[in-house]
């Protein structure tokens, strides 16, 4: 006797197919022209800049100058013997967050490189300047959200740790007369945090849209905050040798201390610079004399700030007026 | 209404002219552009975008004027491009949804979108992998669903098959022809692969030196002059051409049993013209059509 085949096929006969609707629906929700376009890429180069290891890495290196002050100023409010020098009153605070933003200095540099960098040479590379500029954004949205991203980066790690020693200062030394002293100690703490950021988004940005791969544009940063130091400290030490406090605004052409030089008129403290000759002959008089070594570190007083300002005012244009002039989503080759 | 027009467009590369005083109205649903290498296509694809400014003339896509409003434009369309691109360190989901984004959808509907768009463009299984580790089919898939996630009205496709296998080719043709039909897409597409714009494209504009030389539907330009017919036999006969021409129909070509004939008038019952000329030749019709010109006829003599 013949089997009589099932009417209704069983679950294992079943084809497996998809649960979901996977056919092309039309969006039919809100598009809107958004006035702060630039925002989405400045999130999105944030999103990407927080993925790399290497950005936790230097950002925690970079607290350890504001650890070191913190606990220096704690050790010397104990009583113990610390390397705090005798300043100005109204500098003692000032001055201890201008030396903690020069010591964090090379750390936001290498975090600028690390978020900068790719900003732009990434997209180079991958071709996603078509992307973006085929969506309703315009060149200079691009540009600021890139330039955005690098700054907020650079400034989150420059701003946070100065903001929690202010705040332990602020618990620990009111007494002391903190606040009394250096009212107005926060919003240059602020102030000096910003600079950083504004100059090495503007510089690294701009490097980096002529760049066709980021490590090509941070190579060529890098180069070029080194050299420009090593140039600027060279031709200061020889021009002025006789007197090295004169002459600032050439120590300050680099990018490094022009931000330096920005900084120290927001402390508005004065720089202690220890001279390489005079220690040496000062050395050299102590041992004929037996006398104690004294303190020749060179005062380096602030460097005028209308010519700082325009100086490094002047680095942000170029760099920016550099990465404008390259932005296209299209090569347009003129025969 | 067309979804794109131009009038006296030129568009210069220093003192090259890419396009010269081009007029050309591009209808809805799904058009094929075609034309030798530098023959102005995808400078007049750039042109519609707003990447390159015309020297003169102006244009217009989905009612907007090009020159004025760009932003609204490229809000209301999508561009696959030809050349591999991607925005680096992004999986697929965070790239087709920041691409909504950018578009000027809110985040929550563009994931959403992403998510939905990657499944339909066949890279659900992948959307969680870097773009970097796609294949080059994979990444044809995920140019269309980053240029098709906000809902465009029109999209561009630039050589949408470009480095594709035959399989993956199939699979992109099919999407194309897909999203460009009943779902509210036009698509322009861009290619020199003819059977690519037969398969997918109702429409087909023909370019030569930035010039448009040819432009309707496909049906139209691939109708031959007079009447033609294509006849299979059940063997080669050359009795049976000799009685079609007696009849004073025209050879036109033969491969094996199929002949390819052009007759001077067109009868009032073509069957039964053809099997009574098969009839008098002793031989069996396995089968028999009106002929059509292939695109590549169309387009080689367009541009010749």
């Amino acid at each position: 006797m013949s089997e009589i085949p099932p009417m209704i096929p069983s679950i294992a006969d079943a084809q497996p197919g998809p649960i979901a609707d996977l056919s092309y629906r039309n969006y039919d929700g809100p598009l809107n022209v958004r006035l702060f376009r630039w925002w989405i890429v400045a999130v999105a180069g944030l999103r990407l800049a927080i993925k790399k290891k290497g950005f936790w890495i230097v950002a925690a290196i970079s607290i350890l100058p504001y650890l070191i002050i913190g606990l220096t100023l704690y050790l010397s409010s104990s009583g113990v013997n610390t390397t705090l020098s005798p300043v100005p009153v109204g500098q003692k605070y000032s001055s201890q967050f201008f030396q903690a933003a020069g010591l964090q200095s090379l750390w936001l540099f290498i975090i600028a490189v690390l978020v900068g960098s790719s900003s732009i040479a990434a997209d180079n590379q991958a071709n996603a300047l078509m992307v973006y500029l085929s969506k309703p954004i315009t060149k200079g949205d691009y540009l600021l959200g890139k330039w955005m991203s690098t700054f907020l980066a650079v400034t989150a790690v420059a701003l946070v740790p100065s903001i929690l020693l202010y705040f332990y200062c602020l618990l620990s030394f009111q007494s002391a007369g903190f606040l009394k002293e250096e009212p107005w100690l926060f919003l240059r703490v602020i102030g000096a945090a910003t600079i950083p950021g504004i100059v090495h988004a503007s510089l690294i940005v701009g490097i980096s849209a002529w760049s066709k791969t980021p490590r090509m544009a941070g190579a060529i940063y890098a180069g070029l905050y080194f050299m420009s130091f090593a140039l600027a400290t060279m031709v200061w030490a020889i021009a002025f040798q006789g007197d090295l406090s004169e002459g600032v605004m050439v120590r300050h052409l680099a990018i490094g201390t022009a931000i330096q030089g920005v900084e120290q008129n927001i402390y508005s403290v004065d720089v202690r610079q220890p001279g390489m000759r005079r220690r040496r002959q000062n050395k050299k008089k102590a041992g004929q004399t037996g006398q104690p070594q004294m303190d020749l570190a060179i005062e380096i007083p602030v460097p005028n700030v209308g010519p700082m300002v325009l100086l490094v005012g002047s680095y942000c244009v170029v760099g920016v007026m550099a990465a404008r002039s390259r932005i296209r989503a299209v090569e347009v080759v003129k025969g | 209404m067309p979804v794109a027009s131009v009038k006296n467009l030129t568009v210069r590369y220093g003192k090259k002219t890419a396009v010269n005083d081009l007029s050309a109205e591009i209808p809805e649903g799904c058009v094929g552009l075609l034309g030798p290498n530098g023959a102005g296509k995808t400078t007049l694809i750039k042109t519609l975008l707003g990447f390159v400014q015309p020297a003169s003339g102006s244009g217009e896509v989905l009612g907007m004027d090009v020159a004025s409003q760009g932003l609204l434009i490229r809000q209301k369309i999508g561009l696959m491009p030809e050349q591999d691109c991607h925005i680096p360190g992004m999986n697929a989901v965070t790239f087709v949804s920041y691409a909504g984004e950018l578009a000027g959808m809110p985040g929550s509907q563009a994931m959403r979108r992403a998510h939905e768009t990657l499944e339909y463009c066949g890279l659900g299984e992948a959307r969680y992998r870097n773009i970097e580790t796609y294949s080059t089919g994979m990444k044809q898939r995920i140019k269309l669903a980053q240029a098709i996630v906000h809902g465009p009205k029109l999209i561009f496709l630039d050589e949408p098959t470009n480095g594709l296998d035959p399989a993956g080719r199939d699979e992109m043709l099919a999407l194309i022809k897909d999203v460009s039909h009943g779902k509210g897409i036009n698509v322009i597409v861009s290619s020199h692969l003819l059977p690519d714009i037969e398969r997918t494209c109702d429409d087909v504009i023909v370019m030569r030196g930035g010039q448009v030389v040819a432009s309707d539907s496909v049906v139209n330009l691939r109708k031959t002059i007079g009447m033609q017919v294509e006849v299979d036999l059940n063997a080669p006969s050359d009795q049976f051409v000799q009685v079609m021409t007696s009849l004073g129909a025209k050879l036109l070509s033969q491969f094996g049993s199929k002949y390819k004939l052009s007759l001077s008038s067109t009868p009032d019952n073509l069957g039964k013209f053809v099997f009574e000329a098969a009839k008098t030749a002793n031989v069996q019709v396995r089968g028999f059509e009106p002929a059509m010109r292939s695109l590549e006829e169309v387009f080689l003599e367009a541009v010749a």
